[in-house]
């Protein structure tokens, strides 16, 4: 059995939860869909589930439940932007994003009256290539390029963004969640982010 | 009312278009080509959609065929309605026929005629006093059915689980005739926190509390608390976890 998966049985058994909660976070959209996998397994059909994202999830529901109602749960976990719009200052101020990555970013992409969420997800996503190390700042304007083009194209369905270098060039790719996806054997992939677990992470610091 | 809004009433035979309506109320032939948006839909005769249709609520006492999806508050059904995409709603009241091709997803579901949904049906309530398929998983936090007639689901989940055979009455006995069925329900797995079954057939049945009623046939039960088993029922193996 692939180790990456987790049997529903065996995640009920780990965290502790109820069927009934399961189902019920399935239907409040807290539990996305696609990670519900069916295996035809030697005792018939079984459900099983991406391990680590499961488990983190379903920590995050457990502890952040008693103060957030289920809906607000549901609309912290969506892939789908809030509508939120910040200002230059309170990006700074809220200690998002470093004030040297959004003079970068207006470096670019000019100085919006008010950075929509995606916008802000777009420095977030830089801030953090450039706080790791993975990424040098003149290899931003290629990240912000695929972001602002093509991002908006996936409209919220979840999508992984693939950061690779061959002899020097670097290059970023935007593909849908869960895609495999080979390279020759001269490329290094140097970054993999999903973005869904970003905007998850984005939401809980705004 | 809106002043802006027409509505739109179809006497007779009516080719219209779609478009933002107030009151949408078919008592002829009519159809619509392109997405409709009204406040309420009524059809007492035989109405098809070729789109999707939003509004706020609709009575179904003809026939009405809608070819997109349907986003609608409420729902009556006491006719028939077949929707070619999935079905959102707050309440839906089925005593007639509805068909879906795809998912439904709502609140409350009352069904005491005949339900199909070729996806899953997710709803907070799910009462059944008549005859329903679902192909795909049947997700509510409160699943009570009464066998009428013959009901089928891929899967069922939620909190909640009861599934009883009806009294024999006279509607009953009339009931059984027309859909030609016997009066069970087949499931492929059911699992919920307390979970009572009367005539089901199930291939696994998982929960915290499982009783099992008379007239099953079931390959496995897993409980992790309580298990009882009525003498008039097969369970082939059971599990305690």
């Amino acid at each position: 059995m692939d180790p990456n998966l987790i049997s529903k049985k065996e995640l009920l058994e780990l965290t502790g939860i109820s069927y009934g909660q399961l189902y019920r976070w399935k239907r409040k959209n807290l539990i996305p869909e696609d990670w519900f996998i069916r295996r035809a397994t030697f005792t018939g059909q079984e459900t099983f589930f991406p391990r680590e994202q499961i488990m983190s999830r379903i920590a995050k529901i457990v502890h952040m439940k008693d103060d957030l109602s289920l809906d607000e749960l549901a609309d912290m976990f969506s892939p789908h932007l809030a509508g939120t719009k910040l200002t230059y200052d309170e990006l700074v101020e809220q200690n998002i994003v470093s004030a040297n990555t959004l003079e970068l970013y207006t470096k670019y992409q000019g100085k919006p009256e008010v950075f929509s969420f995606e916008q802000v997800l777009y420095v977030y996503v830089l801030n953090r290539l450039l706080i790791t190390g993975e990424m040098s700042l003149d290899e931003s304007g290629g990240l912000l390029q695929v972001l602002c083009d093509h991002y908006p194209s996936f409209e919220g369905k979840p999508c992984e963004l693939i950061f690779v270098r061959k002899m020097g060039i670097s290059t970023f790719v935007l593909v849908p969640g869960a895609t495999e996806v080979h390279f020759d054997s001269g490329v290094k992939i140097v970054s993999r982010l999903n973005l869904a677990a970003c905007i998850e992470e984005l939401k809980a610091k705004m | 009312m809106n002043e802006n809004k027409p509505d739109l009433v179809i006497h007779g035979s009516v080719n219209a278009s779609g478009g933002v309506y107030n009151k949408v109320d078919v008592q002829g032939f009519g159809k619509i080509k392109g997405d409709v948006e009204c406040e309420t839909l009524h059809c007492a005769g035989h109405l098809s959609i070729t789109g999707n249709v939003r509004g706020a609520s609709a009575k179904v006492e003809g026939n009405a065929s809608i070819s997109g999806k349907a986003e609608l508050d409420t729902i009556e059904v006491y006719g028939q309605l077949d929707v070619n995409g999935d079905l959102a709603f707050t309440r839906l009241k089925v005593d007639g026929n509805t068909k879906i091709h795809g998912s439904m997803t709502g609140e409350e579901v009352k069904v005491r005629g005949m339900l199909k949904t070729t996806g899953d049906c997710e709803a907070e309530v799910f009462s059944a006093k008549g005859a329903f398929t679902v192909g795909g998983l049947l997700n509510a936090g409160r699943i009570e059915v009464h066998l009428h007639g013959g009901c089928e689901a891929k899967e069922m989940g939620g909190e909640y689980i009861e599934v009883r055979k009806a009294g024999s009455s006279t509607l009953n006995k009339l009931l059984k005739h027309i859909f030609n069925s016997a009066l069970a329900l087949s499931v492929d797995s059911v699992e919920g926190d307390e979970i009572y079954l009367e005539y089901t057939r199930a291939k696994v049945v998982r929960g915290k509390n499982v009783e099992i009623g008379p007239g099953c046939e079931i390959d496995l039960v897993e409980s992790s608390e309580d298990f009882r088993l009525d003498p008039g029922s097969l369970v082939k193996q059971h599990v305690k976890r």
